[in-house]
């Protein structure tokens, strides 16, 4: 546990030390501007059955985040250890494969965690200067923010599995990206087959339809439970991966 | 410190290494000499425990490297070839992260860094940025890296490459100092390096041990003792058959070089000095000379000679 502790310091140093945290940073803060701008610029003309956080959580701009995000902030990860050659230094100090792995993951998911963090602002902003409160009570904020960050676990976890498998951090995170955008149209599925059979078994994949049910404040156990067991496999794949060096030919 | 026992790596479609079998002592500076691609760097990442020998085995100060990497990781330093370090950090910063990854408790581990960074002379770019540096301070980072929790035993993969001359006889200096205090196995195409800083060598071509023995002794194995150069005023033939029949002479070649001038290259038999006897026989037919030498053999004609062999 020392050790993750150690790496995910130096892990997060990195972050900061790079351009692409601030690139990144300034975009999500940009395209969840635009989002909140458009979502209050559209119900202050037209009343709507969607409350404001819904508009947000569902919003395209979420999705372009959540499916670019991930691969750009985790394709680094693995990948330039082995381009670099540093994974030797690493490897031959004394460090266990799954604390490597685990302080990766873990830098990953908390500096995604961190970009989402100035969107809680405009909850405030929300909560401040409209009079009708009942469409911000604290249910949808915390089941929008909660399924924000299963699905970013998710998706990191995805980036994990992305970098550790090459060298090369574009071909990380295209990989990442195209394995991150089947999952979500496998869901996008769901809906076009919406009277197919089946149904059920596409719903459990369908980040989309769980993020509706997230941003109403509906949290059902099988849902994080799906999240977190899907994260816990990608990370047992990740694993393996960097444990593939030590195959014996 | 190392008993390495019939270590064989497989990479799909060759064998890299071929049963290697040797052992290095508490205190030797121990030096891995061969030709690139002769297996030098995967036997010392297969002793750092980066990756695993396809068969056989290896105890490293006290532990086996299959059964136990972690406990023999926390007795080695290992320096990687072309010595990889994180450009974005500074250099008591990336101290300090490998100081607390290896073990150092955080009590000690200022003291540590410091120490280490004025052994290897990288106190003074201590706030610098990795990045930054030349080829040669990071070089001595990646020395400081290895020592900074103090191990047992220092594997350095090619540590002088790409080093100026000056930075080269500076690593070299510091790595016989740390001869003193540690055990030290280096991997170089670099002979002189060997022949200055070593006190055994391990001779590897082709993921073979071809040779195992002090840097003196290989040279006087391979060939006997150097080779006796005399240049005199001479008919070549006469000097050569002059020359020649010298006891302890095994061998003697002649060329003119004009203006009445030969050059008589002597092989000795054994050892033997065959200066004085040489000497002798030319002034007792009245020929002049102008030069004469023992030919000092350097361990890279033992190298070219001994990789050469088989071919």
């Amino acid at each position: 546990m020392r050790n993750v502790w150690i790496l995910f310091k130096r892990e997060m140093l990195a972050y900061f030390c790079s351009p692409i945290a601030y690139i990144v940073g300034v975009c999500v803060l940009g395209l969840t501007g635009i989002s909140f701008n458009m979502i209050v610029t559209i119900l202050s003309e037209s009343p709507s059955d969607f409350t404001p956080l819904m508009w947000f959580f569902n919003g395209m701009f979420t999705w372009i985040i959540l499916l670019v995000v991930p691969p750009v902030i985790t394709m680094r990860l693995f990948a330039d250890e082995k381009r670099a050659g540093t994974i030797e230094t690493l490897m031959t100090a004394p460090l266990r494969d799954i604390e490597y792995v685990a302080a990766k993951f873990l830098s990953g998911l908390v500096f995604y965690s961190l970009l989402w963090l100035p969107t809680l602002s405009y909850v405030w902003v929300l909560r401040h200067f409209s009079q009708d409160k009942t469409p911000l009570d604290l249910g949808p904020v915390v089941g929008g923010y909660l399924g924000l960050f299963l699905m970013g676990m998710l998706l990191v976890a995805l980036g994990c599995v992305a970098s550790a498998s090459t060298r090369n951090q574009i071909i990380a995170a295209v990989l990442a990206f195209a394995m991150g955008c089947a999952l979500f149209f496998t869901g996008i599925y769901f809906y076009l087959n919406a009277a197919g059979q089946n149904r059920e078994f596409f719903e459990s994949f369908s980040m989309l339809a769980h993020m509706q049910d997230f941003s109403r404040g509906v949290i059902e156990w099988k849902r994080p439970v799906f999240y977190l067991t899907f994260t816990g496999f990608l990370l047992f794949v990740t694993h393996r991966i960097v444990q593939a060096r030590q195959w014996k030919t | 410190m190392i008993q390495v026992d019939h270590l064989v790596k497989r990479y799909a479609g060759f064998t890299a290494i071929h049963g290697l079998t040797f052992s290095v002592q508490k205190g030797e500076i121990v030096g891995f000499l061969g030709p690139n691609g002769a297996g030098k760097s995967t036997t010392m990442r297969i002793l750092s425990c980066f990756m695993p020998a396809s068969s056989g085995t290896a105890v490293v100060a006290g532990f086996d490297i299959h059964q136990q990497p972690l406990e023999v990781r926390r007795r080695i330093g290992y320096m990687p070839e072309n010595v990889p370090l994180y450009p974005e950090m500074r250099v008591g910063e990336y101290l300090n992260f490998r100081a607390a990854l290896k073990g150092v408790p955080r009590s000690k581990r200022k003291a540590r860094v410091r120490e280490v960074s004025e052994r290897c002379g990288v106190a003074d770019v201590s706030r610098k940025i990795i990045g930054q540096l030349s080829k040669g301070y990071r070089q001595r980072v990646g020395l400081a890296d290895t020592l900074v929790h103090d191990p047992e035993l220092i594997i350095l993969d090619e540590p002088t490459i790409g080093l100026d001359p000056n930075q080269i006889r500076q690593v070299r200096a510091m790595i016989k100092d740390l001869g003193r205090t540690h055990t030290v196995l280096l991997s170089t195409h670099i002979l002189p390096e060997v022949e200055m800083t070593c006190s055994r060598v391990l001779i590897l071509n082709r993921g073979r041990i071809v040779a195992s023995d002090t840097p003196e002794n290989l040279k006087r194995l391979r060939m006997g003792g150097g080779e006796t150069v005399i240049e005199l005023r001479a008919d070549a033939p006469q000097a050569k058959a002059a020359l020649e029949s010298l006891p302890g002479a095994r061998g003697a070649e002649a060329e003119a070089l004009g203006e009445g001038w030969c050059r008589v290259t002597l092989q000795p038999r054994n050892e033997e000095d065959l200066r004085e006897a040489a000497a002798e026989a030319v002034r007792g037919r009245g020929w002049g000379i102008r030069e004469l030498t023992r030919r000092r053999q350097t361990l890279e004609d033992v190298f070219v000679q001994i990789t050469t062999e088989d071919d």
